[in-house]
């Protein structure tokens, strides 16, 4: 591997590596890359015959555009020579990501292992070809999204959602300041404070970005680049992934302290309930996507229309001014959930709706409701209701 | 037959055809991959209910029917409904829902009950297998975004509702055909889709608020076939669905009405004929009943008789109407022909007195819209009388 050339991209301010490797030393540096990030492993299917033709191509030693990675490092670059840049590269490899080039590194793959396969005679020969990688060292994540969006454009586009997935991983593993965030695998659902799918939360944090608590996949890459460029200001100095998920946990810590074991009890309610109730405890009420959506819609709108300023902002008030028992007001958002089940068109998009509401109400210095958790919840179900029926 | 999707750059139906399934990434559902000629693929997510045991190995959707309806009233997604057909005891033969429960996973008790997850999944299949004209698709970007899963709601649209029937049980039911139901599925605002509900509510909660507690419809075959004359299907399927106006409605609805008459003044014609020719009236007796045919009032009264099972059924309609005919300087009736009988009097000769608060004439013609359905559903009308499917 030697470094050809390194220049500072002062877009998303990260220096930009081109290397030049063989076929072989990448072929082991991807199979480390697509073992240890899952969400990366995604093969799209195309047409036999193109893939036939690169596969031959590359088997006759054809240049390949230079297959693009990130590596999100917080670390200084300024002072290093190249050998010390790719030994950062070499030890961090379990943290490399493809911006760009899956698919050519899926053909990669194939090529090498059906060489291997059939004894191939030409195998080292073929193996040894150069080939040409851009590394992207030192980036926040945003930059890497951004990159990534503009990269793909006119290829077989992946979702920003999915981006995000492939971005965010190390924190299945690291977890993020206690918080932990758990795989979509049997029996891993959340059982206690603190505890999150990673796909709710990465639904929760779309629908921040997006300032939407529908996380539809957007097709349109322009759209994507937009919203990612009024965000980048923000990321400056925090990652605001780390930041959203940390503000939402206190709140629902919050949320919990304020409840004193509460526990819903159909019993204790005038109301009939239709069916099962939306859940039974503070923490099981809230890990859901649906309120984490609904949280990451609501702050994204309200720190647009300049209402607050951030997730600091809403650390601070639930630090400070959530107050007072709220047993009572839990049973209410309960007793409304049950009547959106039973009115809703789609009832997973209205809870949504519901909880985008909620927040908005709750966060809202210029409302009525705010700060007031019951006040909120009506107020919130008043919207709804005068948005959809 | 396939579903086709609507390319909105190539201004053309792409028509797609189930290529494969598998297992989505965490288990909780089944990705069906549909594929075009040109290559195109759009993935299909489907997801049993959570808390159902469930496998694609189980289904055979060719065991299951599939009927497309309409609903404005019924289409929140927990208006799920068990079907039931009254001739065959009371059976199940399927179940009613919309669109967007098949493309809910939200935790659903009824799946704890019964098989509904069957049918859920056997309509899933048939509609990825439907080619009809008229759907809405959506506009999907070529090439296929990677990851992304349609819901089936986004080939058909929202309003989309399924009633899908078990094919074994129907066939207990002897001369089984859909369109004998119709008018049942109407009482409850069901249409055909794309089509208008036939009957118009304004008060959403009056038709509603049963059916939710319940969870159960009971379909009853029609006496009256209205697929084989012309003009009471012309006037459902068609002048019903041109206006929400209660005037309009009342004036398409009543001309039923006026076609059972006619039938029971040509029957009781035949009828007092025969006994004249044959001697046990006599001629005067012969025309007296003539005479005593000829007023409406008493026909009216006539086919309400052959044809309202329960008429205390309909006494609520009856104060209501009362109140309505009374108010606009009307006479209170005693019984419900009568009620009609009043109500068609005003509207015809003296609607420049309701002319002005036509709201108040919607929960009552919505009354009637009901009462004139189930009166063809139990008309008690003999086969042999093929001249009333005439036009």
């Amino acid at each position: 591997m030697k470094i050809k050339s390194t220049i500072f991209d002062k877009r998303i301010t990260s220096i930009n590596l081109l290397i030049e490797t063989t076929l072989a030393e990448y072929f082991n540096l991807s199979k480390e890359i697509l073992d240890n990030n899952e969400f990366q492993r995604r093969r799209v299917k195309s047409s036999s015959t193109v893939y036939s033709l690169l596969k031959s191509d590359i088997r006759q030693g054809c240049v390949i555009p230079p297959i693009v990675l990130a590596l999100s490092l917080d670390i200084d670059t300024h002072a290093m020579n190249d050998e010390q840049l790719l030994k950062v590269i070499k030890d961090n490899i379990k943290k490399l990501i493809i911006l760009d080039g899956l698919q050519r590194t899926y053909t990669i793959r194939d090529v090498a292992n059906e060489l291997l396969d059939s004894n191939n005679p030409n195998l080292n020969d073929i193996m040894s070809f150069p080939i040409r990688l851009e590394v992207y060292l030192g980036i926040n994540k945003l930059g890497i999204l951004y990159r990534m969006l503009t990269l793909n454009t006119g290829q077989s586009p992946m979702s920003i959602r999915h981006q995000i997935e492939i971005l965010y991983s190390d924190y299945l593993v690291t977890g993020i300041e206690g918080i932990k965030l758990l795989k979509e695998v049997d029996d891993s659902a959340p059982k206690r404070l603190g505890e999150y799918k990673f796909k709710d939360v990465i639904d929760g944090f779309n629908s921040y970005l997006d300032r939407d608590y529908l996380s539809i996949d957007r097709m349109d890459i322009l759209d994507n680049i937009k919203s990612l460029e009024k965000l980048s200001s923000e990321n400056q100095h925090s990652d605001l992934f780390i930041d959203y998920v940390k503000s939402y946990n206190h709140f629902v810590i919050k949320v919990n302290e304020l409840a004193e074991s509460w526990e819903f009890d159909s019993e204790r309610i005038d109301h009939s309930m239709t069916g099962q109730p939306f859940a039974k405890s503070v923490d099981k009420i809230f890990n859901k996507s649906q309120a984490m959506t609904g949280f990451g819609s609501a702050v994204g709108k309200l720190t647009d229309l300049k209402l607050i300023s951030g997730f600091s902002e809403i650390e601070q008030l639930i630090a400070e001014s959530l107050t007072g028992d709220i047993s009572d007001s839990l049973d209410l958002i309960i007793v409304k959930l049950d009547n959106i089940r039973n009115i809703a068109k789609k009832i997973g998009n209205d809870q949504r709706l519901f909880f985008h509401f909620f927040f908005r109400e709750l966060f809202d210095k210029k409302g009525d409701a705010y700060l007031k958790f019951e006040l909120a919840i009506s107020e919130a179900y008043r919207q709804y209701e005068r948005r959809t029926q | 037959m396939s579903v086709s999707l609507f390319d909105t750059s190539a201004s053309k139906l792409i028509p797609l055809v189930i290529d494969s399934s598998r297992p989505n990434d965490d288990g909780s559902g089944t990705i069906f991959i549909m594929k075009s000629s040109d290559g195109i693929l759009a993935n299909v997510i489907f997801k049993p209910t959570l808390n159902s045991k469930f496998s694609f190995a189980n289904i055979n959707p060719e065991n299951f029917e599939i009927i497309l309806l309409d609903n404005p009233y019924f289409n929140a997604e927990s208006d799920v409904f068990e079907v039931h057909e009254s001739t065959v005891n009371n059976d199940k033969i399927g179940w009613i829902f919309p669109i967007s429960y098949i493309d809910s996973d939200e935790t659903d008790e009824l799946s704890l009950k019964s098989t509904v997850d069957l049918y859920k999944a056997s309509s899933f299949i048939n509609l990825l297998k439907y080619e009809g004209a008229g759907m809405k698709f959506p506009a999907i970007n070529s090439p296929q975004m990677d990851n992304v899963n349609y819901n089936i709601s986004q080939f058909f649209g929202d309003n989309l509702i399924i009633l899908a029937i078990h094919k074994e049980t129907i066939n207990k039911i002897k001369g089984f055909k859909m369109s004998d139901y119709m008018l049942s599925l109407f009482k409850l605002g069901y249409s055909k889709y794309g089509e208008k509900s036939v009957i118009y509510n304004s008060n959403k909660k009056l038709l509603t608020e049963n059916l939710k507690k319940t969870k159960k419809i009971t379909l009853s075959k029609s006496k009256f076939d209205i697929s084989k004359n012309l003009f009471v299907e012309t006037v459902f399927y068609n002048y019903l669905n041109y206006t929400d106006n209660s005037y309009l409605r009342f004036v398409f609805i009543y001309q039923v009405i006026e076609l059972l008459m006619d039938f029971q003044k040509e029957m009781k014609f035949n009828e007092y004929l025969d006994k004249y020719k044959s001697g046990s009236i006599h001629g005067n007796d012969f025309r007296e009943k003539l005479s005593e045919y000829s007023k409406e009032r008493k026909v009216i009264g006539q086919v309400i008789a052959s044809s309202l099972r329960k008429k205390t059924d309909y006494v609520d309609f009856l104060q209501l109407c009362n109140e309505y005919i009374i108010k606009n300087g009307g006479q209170i009736a005693d019984d419900l022909s009568d009620s009609i009988y009043n109500l068609r009097n005003l509207l015809t000769h003296n609607f420049r007195r309701v002319a002005e608060k036509m709201e108040e004439l919607d929960t009552v013609v919505v009354g009637l819209e009901f009462i004139i359905v189930e009166m063809l559903i139990d008309y008690n009308f003999s086969d042999t009388n093929t001249w009333c499917y005439e036009i």
